[in-house]
């Protein structure tokens, strides 16, 4: 039983390594994608030195208070102050070319003078709230230093903001190109899976199913056999996509080592299975074939792989600990740029094998069954 | 040593096998005639133990066909069923490991003619190759019975020699061997006795020479006139150029009365044949249809 278990195996590899294209195509992908979404993430957390948001101010009030406000607003490092008339701001805004513009009043001076409240206008691009928030809290302090300020239009904040992240990796930053290699790389396990699956459909079609069938080695034997040569295949994928990411990307298992393994083996396991899921239930390799790309769209996105699953809304958080990429993804994140221990990559690790027994049991119960006879 | 009982098999509200049963002796070649749809690739996925029968049962040498029978039973499907990314060699040792006691793969290779192209991958093989692979596997643990559907199909006449000869090359090894096909000669070349099968059931099962007794009594007798000879005028007899076909009963007794007749008549002939039915004929005698319906 072991040697036929061993020949089955060997010969999925020998396949594996005997088609260059595809060989070639199951490494690069994830790769290329990986580092192409790396390196536009980057960025995308928090910073030490962000760049100066730029704003447009326009002074229709010509007051002391406006003058003020100008000032302030000048010397703060977070804005790149740009002065322009009313008709411009709102053009330059409308058309995207800035995201905020800063319009005070004529009367504004004024009214702030006799103890009224004064309305700022902050005309707003709706594409950029987040540049427009950031500015709302920069303007409140400006303000309010013009107005209750004195001659020197400047109020001392009784306090100050100090941030730090907080990882079992100390002070780490939220790493981009971590996520997009775990996001990635977990998105070309599944769709390498996919051709795993079109692979077996093509064998089914080709009469080698009902060849095995008629051989004494049991199904069950075939299915195992195949399971553990595409873990192997798949656990390669994964070492090409994160090896290259070490080395070219810096990406770091800032955790436990070990417990990048566990995932590691698991990831594999699921996508493995996965496979073998996609082909058990498929009838015709096209229809197949869209229908799996589809899911794996759908599993990736709503499973963080994108982008963080901590960025979705909290329904679409829940949805995904029903998504296996969710659990892959967030356990790879947890080893490398989290910096977490063994432990908590035990709670995904047992999910994603949870979701690999449904998908082998539904296989193995398609495969050895008379559904797929012909 | 092969005995199939009352198979019946239904895919949904079709009824592919209805009450098949045949029995197979040792080192008898055993052809399953049918046009496609007949239900002879279901018959044989039954028998080989791809595919469970709705009723009925399959056995060999009295078992039934489980793990143990299967060690005896060798299978060539229709499809070439080969990974064709690897060697020759490598699926042979595959298929190979799926048995208690296979052959050696060099050797298996040698007898069906592909051991210089053992470690070349099945891809680069013309279509004749890998059906010749095909059998290949098949024959890979020595089986007792060798179950072949349509194991020609698509080859060329120099191909479908060669595996003719393998194939006669085993029966006279002892080999047992169910084949299908729709090609007549190759059953009358190959096989002892031919079941023909047709919309599911059989309708015929016997030895070759007997189910021409099936036919009407009759030969066709045909004479090549000589060029300078008058055509005879005579009835029943069919005119094709220079040709005329009688279609005799009793050949042997009536043909010498014929010859008579033409010889005084001032006919002169260069050659005589005659030649009984044949399968395709029988089968159109039997089902009223043509095997390539």
């Amino acid at each position: 039983m072991l040697r036929t278990l061993l020949q089955i195996v060997l010969k999925d590899l020998r396949i594996f390594a005997a088609d260059r294209r595809a060989l070639i195509l199951s490494f690069f992908v994830p790769i290329a994608i990986a580092s192409f979404m790396g390196t536009l993430s980057e960025n995308m957390g928090i910073v030490e030195k962000p760049k100066p948001i730029p704003l447009l101010f326009v002074d229709n009030d010509h007051s002391d208070t406006s003058a003020k406000l100008r000032t302030n607003l000048q010397k703060s490092k977070a804005l790149a102050f740009h002065e322009t008339t009313d008709a411009d701001a709102r053009n330059s805004v409308k058309s995207g070319t800035y995201g905020v513009a800063a319009v005070v009043p004529k009367g504004f001076g004024d009214m702030a003078s006799r103890g009224g409240k004064p309305e700022l206008e902050i005309v707003v691009d709706p594409s950029q709230s987040l540049q427009a928030q950031a500015v709302r809290g920069i303007l409140t302090q400006a303000t309010a230093g013009a107005i209750l300020g004195g001659d020197t239009g400047e109020i001392e904040l009784p306090f100050q903001l100090k941030q730090t992240t907080q990882t079992s990796g100390g002070n780490q930053q939220w790493s981009g190109i971590a996520h997009a290699f775990a996001g990635m790389g977990v998105q070309g396990l599944l769709f390498w899976s996919i051709e795993l699956a079109m692979g077996l459909m093509r064998e089914r079609n080709k009469g080698i199913w009902r060849r095995l069938r008629s051989s004494p080695a049991p199904m069950s034997l075939h299915v195992f056999g195949r399971a553990i040569s595409s873990t192997i295949r798949a656990m390669l994928i994964v070492a090409a996509v994160f090896g290259f990411g070490s080395i070219f990307f810096h990406v770091k298992v800032s955790g436990s080592w070990l417990g990048f393994g566990l995932v590691w083996v698991c990831a594999s396991i699921m996508a493995a299975t996965f496979g073998l899921f996609v082909a058990a239930l498929g009838k015709s390799e096209q229809q197949s074939r869209g229908l799996a790309v589809l899911v794996v769209l759908f599993m990736t996105m709503l499973g963080g792989a994108w982008f963080p699953s901590f960025l979705m809304p909290p329904w679409v958080q829940t949805v995904s600990n029903f998504i296996p990429a969710k659990h892959a993804v967030d356990a790879f994140d947890a080893m490398t740029w989290r910096g977490q221990s063994f432990n908590v990559a035990v709670p995904s690790c047992a999910a994603l094998l949870g979701f690999a027994a449904v998908f082998l049991l539904i296989a193995l119960r398609r495969f050895t069954g008379e559904a797929d006879s012909t | 040593m092969l005995k199939v009982s009352g198979l019946f098999k239904r895919f949904g509200k079709t009824e592919a096998v209805k009450d098949v049963s045949f029995e197979i002796d040792r080192g008898c070649a055993f052809g399953l005639l049918g046009p496609n749809g007949a239900g002879k690739t279901t018959t044989i996925s039954m028998i080989v133990g791809a595919l469970t029968p709705d009723k009925g049962t399959v056995e060999l040498d009295g078992k039934p066909i489980g793990m143990d029978a299967k060690q005896r039973l060798g299978f060539v499907p229709q499809d070439l069923a080969l990974y064709e990314e690897i060697s020759a060699r490598s699926n042979l040792q595959f298929f190979a490991a799926l048995y208690d006691k296979p052959a050696a793969p060099d050797g298996v290779l040698e007898l069906v003619g592909l051991a210089d192209r053992a470690d070349e991958p099945v891809k680069n093989f013309s279509g004749g190759m890998k059906r010749r692979l095909n059998i290949a596997v098949g024959l890979i643990h020595s089986p007792d019975i060798l179950v072949l559907d349509e194991p020609t199909v698509g080859v060329d006449p120099q191909s479908r020699n060669a595996i003719f000869d393998t194939l006669e090359k085993l029966r006279g090894e002892g080999v047992s061997l169910l084949y299908t096909t729709h090609y007549m000669n190759e059953v009358e070349r190959l096989c002892d006795r031919v079941a023909v099968m047709d919309h599911g059931v059989i309708i015929a099962n016997d030895r070759i020479e007997n189910l021409n007794r099936l036919m009407p009594e009759r030969e066709r007798v045909t004479l090549e006139l000589d060029p300078e000879s008058p055509t005879p005028e005579l009835e029943g007899v069919i005119y094709e150029g220079r040709k005329i076909h009688i279609d005799l009963p009793e050949v042997q007794k009536n043909l010498p009365a014929i010859l008579a007749r033409l010889d005084a008549a001032g006919i002169r002939y260069t050659s005589i044949n005659s030649q009984r039915a044949s399968l395709e004929e029988i089968f159109l005698h039997l089902t009223g249809r043509s095997l390539r319906d």
